[in-house]
């Protein structure tokens, strides 16, 4: 017999158990479906992609919880104007269909995972390589975990995280031969600059393992500028996805205590999706 | 000069070089060569080819460090005025800066704005940080103007930025208008298969950080140009075999061609995505060559920014 579950208590018991998301959290909650939905299991999918949602059906679970958004609204500066476009957009139009077909609900919590505490995601990937995340303040607001590790180089570690994470376009900014003993641990996008300012406040971290940041903005260009100003850091950016997939599988193994009877897993591990040339 | 933080950053904007405070810089100083005197020159050679007012967000382009009034002893182009390319800059002995794109990180390089980029960060600004202090006080120690020459170089017909990327590429004789596009022209070019087009662009720009999405044996004909956001490569992904861009965002692009493909739809089909300094830098280096003629007097030379990225070698 299921828990008789709404969608809306669905949400409260999260909440209840977690704390408020952040007030000003773009493009989250529940974004299709409504709150008298019947609940009938959940997919933990950290992109509610096409691939998710046929999943989500074929096992017979109606809700996913994710952190993206199903129509590619991240949020800040790149959505701006970006809703108005998709509006007849092919791609949209059928996953909406989709959707609908089935009346899934999706439900984007991505700034509930990120305010809950011990840091989730970013512990996550720190201990899918291997490190031990080391307490941190609990008032701190920042998604960053530190991790002392045995002495490496950017080199050699680029290609461990490469071999672990089953990743292949990481991305690196420093020297090769830098050695790096203590290392920062950023789940997703990286950004804006005062995350990497913030993250190089701790004066003896070597490295920043991220999923991504941007380029020219708030940024890579950070960094690099850092390294010519004298200190000693590198960046490596191991690719978005491949960066939250751990923190998705921590998430599923809780909300199985936290909502115990309901039908919850966590979507397979996507493929990563670009190649190099 | 020496400008206080307070001042600093509100730089002296190229919309007010055109209402005259220029004028009274030429009025005063004839015998030498001023900053905003080179800059006068080349928004004067940008008004010639396109009415200015035409352009929106011309903000952009101000001055982002030192007096305007300096002289000029020589002038760098870059994609982008990295610590790096300042240093370089004065190993070259000059001490004026052109550059593409901003200086501080931001696209006003209004450091003072950064606190609001996001609201789930703690107010604070990086107008006290070291790598922030550390690059100004590099400028102030050496005399150095930097100068951002972004959307007015926009403005030059044809793009010089496009025009550089396409000689590059080689593709200069296979464009074709496209005129709906947020870039308005797209390459026909001999059809092949992806993974050849893909290795031919990294070829060209000399990086191995070009990162692919599709078939690798996806027949490419049809070549959409892009810039950054998910918002900007809409049209030309419902357009075209491939689009290739620079700096994309994985997390708004990436679900896109994702889905795109799971649904089976005839389009998206594919992505080349590099570096936004490899896409855009080669205008730079063709720059001095634009503005030598303008500015005789001084020295001018190309410095590069660099591909900000290495990557492993590829498995077999």
């Amino acid at each position: 017999m299921l828990p008789e579950m709404t969608c809306w208590e669905l949400l409260d018991r999260l909440h209840w158990m977690l704390g408020e998301r952040h007030k000003d959290a773009m493009y989250e909650g529940v974004i299709t479906g409504g709150d008298d939905d019947t609940v009938s299991g959940i997919l933990v999918a950290n992109e509610p992609s096409v691939e998710a949602i046929r999943l989500a059906v074929a096992t017979g679970k109606n809700c996913i919880l994710c952190r993206e958004h199903p129509f590619y609204l991240y949020g800040e500066y790149l959505s701006v104007g970006l809703a108005d476009a998709l509006a007849d957009d092919p791609v949209v139009k059928a996953k909406r269909q989709l959707i609908e077909d089935h009346h899934l609900l999706i439900i984007r919590l991505a700034a509930l995972w990120d305010t809950a505490r011990p840091k989730w995601f970013s512990s996550a990937l720190a201990r899918e390589l291997g490190w031990q995340p080391e307490a941190g303040d609990p008032g701190d607001q920042w998604t960053t975990v530190y991790c002392n590790i045995p002495r490496t180089t950017l080199s050699e570690l680029a290609n461990f995280a490469s071999a672990r994470l089953e990743a292949k376009t990481l991305r690196m900014v420093g020297d090769p031969n830098q050695p790096i003993a203590r290392v920062a641990v950023i789940h997703g996008f990286a950004f804006p600059t005062l995350v990497l300012n913030h993250t190089l406040q701790d004066p003896v971290v070597d490295c920043i393992v991220t999923g991504n940041t941007p380029e020219v903005d708030h940024c890579t260009t950070y960094i690099r500028d850092a390294i010519t100003a004298g200190r000693r850091i590198s960046l490596v950016q191991v690719g978005y996805d491949k960066s939250d997939y751990p923190g998705a599988v921590e998430l599923t193994k809780w909300l199985k205590n936290a909502l115990p009877g309901m039908p919850i897993e966590v979507q397979p591990p996507p493929q990563e999706l670009c190649w190099l040339a | 000069m020496s400008m206080s933080r307070r001042t600093f950053g509100q730089g002296v904007g190229a919309t007010m070089l055109l209402n005259g405070g220029l004028a009274r810089g030429l009025a005063t100083a004839p015998e030498r060569l001023t900053a905003e005197q080179v800059v006068q020159r080349i928004l004067n050679k940008v008004a010639s080819e396109k009415p200015i007012i035409q352009f929106p967000g011309l903000d952009t382009d101000s001055f982002k460090y030192g007096d305007p009034a300096t002289s000029v002893t020589g002038i760098v182009l870059t994609f982008q005025a990295t610590f790096e390319v300042l240093k370089k800059t004065v190993q070259a002995k000059k001490n004026f800066v052109i550059s593409h794109e901003r200086m501080f990180w931001e696209q006003l390089d209004d450091v003072r704005t950064l606190k609001h980029d996001t609201p789930f960060e703690p107010a604070d600004s990086l107008e006290t940080e070291g790598v922030f202090l550390a690059k100004r006080r590099y400028c102030e120690e050496n005399g150095l103007v930097v100068w951002r020459f972004h959307n007015h170089q926009h403005m030059l017909r044809p793009d010089p930025i496009i025009a550089g990327l396409l000689a590059r590429l080689g593709w200069q004789g296979y464009v074709v208008p496209v005129p709906q596009q947020m870039i308005a022209i797209a390459c026909s070019i001999p059809e092949a298969p992806l993974k050849e087009v893909a290795r031919h662009v990294a070829r060209s720009i000399d990086s191995r950080n070009v990162r692919v999405i599709g078939d690798p044996n996806l027949p490419v004909k049809r070549v959409g140009l892009g810039a950054h956001k998910l918002l900007e490569i809409l049209k030309p992904l419902q357009s075209f075999d491939v689009v290739l861009m620079s700096e994309p965002q994985d997390c708004d692009a990436f679900p896109y061609l994702r889905d795109g493909f799971s649904l089976g739809l005839p389009h998206p089909k594919g992505l080349i995505a590099i570096p936004h300094e490899r896409f855009e830098e080669w205008a730079e280096q063709d720059a001095p060559a634009w503005l030598r003629p303008l500015v005789p007097e001084v020295p001018i030379e190309f410095i590069s920014a660099g591909d900000p990225y290495w990557v492993l070698p590829s498995k077999a």
